[in-house]
């Protein structure tokens, strides 16, 4: 079943258009990435979704059209949104950080807040070691563990991910990417993971967008995606022979 | 001794002052970057409510508690209507908007009060107590514990409650804390509200000494401003702790040092702000990092 659609949305910056028409659909427990080049409107076609930048075209979630609500109420409908810079609160502990997004949860969800906690620490034990400790003094790939937790912690259905290998070492990004696998399969989500690492980000999910100049150029499945030559050589390459992806 | 030990007592008395309105500039600054030059005419405000409550024939608690009911509602409403249609403006736009409050609003109270000085009875009596060899008036004793109190209450708020949590987290990350389905609009309304209810429990309880008029709190927003800079904008407990700090200070300044009778007292926050803003610009707690370009 369609959770999420998004028809001719398009969005722009200051004058300068970033999404010319973008279609995509994420189906309910689905995995998804959105691969592409810097400036290719992954990031911005999350914040299509979440609410973050002004859109037109249409945005439907769970078929509700929810185009130009404001963030805060597309949150509530179950949207979890790792944003790029991982959004955290630095002044405060990574407990209140946590805290704040079990707040977020509809109250559907507010009995299990304890085995919830339990399931986001044994995932993430360095959680709990630093539960005390401001979220600023947590290292890059620490800062991104916590943000994954604190937006599951809001039991989204849809979780939309942003770069989160960026800056990061490539043994904490394969760590990250599977938590992320892991949290789909059993916290029934949907996840939709902006990545430019296109190699690592097909190995975990089920299908892919590519994404150029700002609208859908190849989709398919990963296994599809990573036989396909043209993806091969833009984006599959890059890494073999050492450019900047 | 005693006579020093006096000094620093009565100085802690008016450093409660500058102390609440410093964590009320605070805690506006922290939530929408704004320095709220208007946060001692809205205290002024609420004082008169409370003197006109009183000149009615209400007791004086009902009316302390109906003036910081009404002050919350106006500061909430001063930030829908005046400042969240500049919000995320430069801080030279913040500083136009929050003067021409200060201007504007010194003329509503005087409009609807007057100039003339009101005086409003303590609640506390005319009575005085001797705390370990000094003398202090019951009034200025019983204003530093309900400000103490209030102050205790506000930090328990922001530590242990959820609400300000929600509220610490729009003020500092106000793009993550939407995402957390938190309404920051609502917040830093919340947030304004709480300013203004802060600074009115100081200028209501404090209205008995400083006399009731539309300047009565222009010398206490200096030394709150100068307590701020001392403290960190940034920081509730610097905020005031600097406010403390300051209220000494100035109170020993001007028994002290020769040439700095009561009228020169208020070279004491300027010589503060100067020093540092030179020496240490993000205030003794604040962090380095925090500090809005």
């Amino acid at each position: 079943m369609t959770l999420l659609e998004m028809r001719g949305v398009r969005a722009s910056y200051d004058g300068v258009q970033a999404l010319h028409g973008m279609d995509l659909g994420v189906a309910e427990g689905e995995m998804v990435a959105l691969l592409g080049a810097n400036g290719a409107g992954k990031t911005t076609t999350l914040r299509a979704i979440s609410g973050t930048v002004a859109v037109e075209g249409a945005v439907v979630l769970d078929g509700r059209d929810i185009t130009g609500w404001p963030a805060h109420r597309v949150a509530r409908l179950a949207v979890g949104h790792v944003p790029e810079g991982r959004g955290t609160f630095v002044d405060l502990t990574v407990e209140e950080n946590l805290t704040l997004g079990v707040l977020a949860r509809g109250s559907r969800m507010r009995g299990q807040v304890k085995e919830d906690l339990a399931a986001v620490h044994d995932l993430f034990p360095i959680l709990r070691e630093f539960s005390g400790r401001q979220a600023g003094a947590l290292s890059g790939g620490q800062q991104q563990m916590l943000a994954i937790a604190r937006a599951i912690l809001g039991r989204p259905r849809l979780l939309l991910v942003d770069e989160p290998s960026l800056g990061l070492a490539p043994m904490v990004t394969t760590e990250i990417l599977r938590s992320l696998r892991v949290l789909q399969a059993e916290w029934q989500l949907a996840v939709l993971l902006a990545e430019q690492n296109a190699r690592r980000a097909l190995a975990v999910v089920d299908r892919a967008y590519v994404l150029e100049s700002g609208r859908v150029v190849a989709a398919g499945s990963a296994a599809e995606l990573r036989e396909n030559t043209a993806v091969q050589d833009a984006y599959l390459g890059a890494e073999q022979t050492g450019r900047p992806a | 001794m005693t006579e020093l030990w006096q000094q620093i007592l009565s100085g802690l008395g008016s450093g409660f002052i500058y102390a609440s309105l410093a964590l009320a500039i605070c805690l506006v600054f922290q939530g929408t970057g704004a320095v709220n030059f208007a946060q001692g005419v809205m205290a002024t405000a609420s004082a008169y409510v409370a003197w006109t409550l009183v000149t009615r024939g209400m007791p004086f608690w009902l009316a302390f508690v109906l003036a910081l009911v009404a002050s919350f509602i106006v500061g909430a409403l001063i930030e829908r209507v005046f400042i969240r249609p500049v919000e995320g403006s430069s801080p030279l736009v913040m500083l136009t908007v929050t003067v021409a409050l200060l201007i504007g609003l010194q003329a509503v109270v005087a409009l609807i009060w007057g100039d003339d000085p009101q005086q409003l009875e303590s609640p506390f009596g005319g009575g005085s107590v001797e705390v370990l060899g000094a003398r202090l008036t019951a009034q200025q004793l019983g204003a530093a514990a309900v400000v103490l109190v209030t102050l205790l209450l506000a930090g328990a708020f922001f530590r242990f409650t959820t609400l300000g949590l929600r509220m610490r987290a729009a003020a500092q990350n106000p793009a993550s804390a939407r995402l957390l389905s938190i309404d920051v609009g609502r917040m830093l309304a919340l947030g304004w509200g709480l300013a203004a209810t802060v600074g009115a429990v100081a200028g209501v309880i404090f209205a008995p000494t400083l006399g009731v008029s539309p300047a009565m709190m222009d010398s206490s927003l200096l030394l709150a401003l100068a307590a701020a800079t001392l403290g960190g904008f940034e920081s509730r407990v610097g905020a005031v702790v600097g406010g403390l700090v300051l209220g000494v200070a100035a109170n020993l300044a001007s028994r002290y040092v020769p040439g700095i009778g009561s009228d020169l007292q208020l070279v004491v926050p300027f010589a503060v702000i100067f020093l540092v803003l030179l020496l240490r610009p993000q205030g003794l707690f604040g962090r380095a990092s925090s500090v809005r370009a």
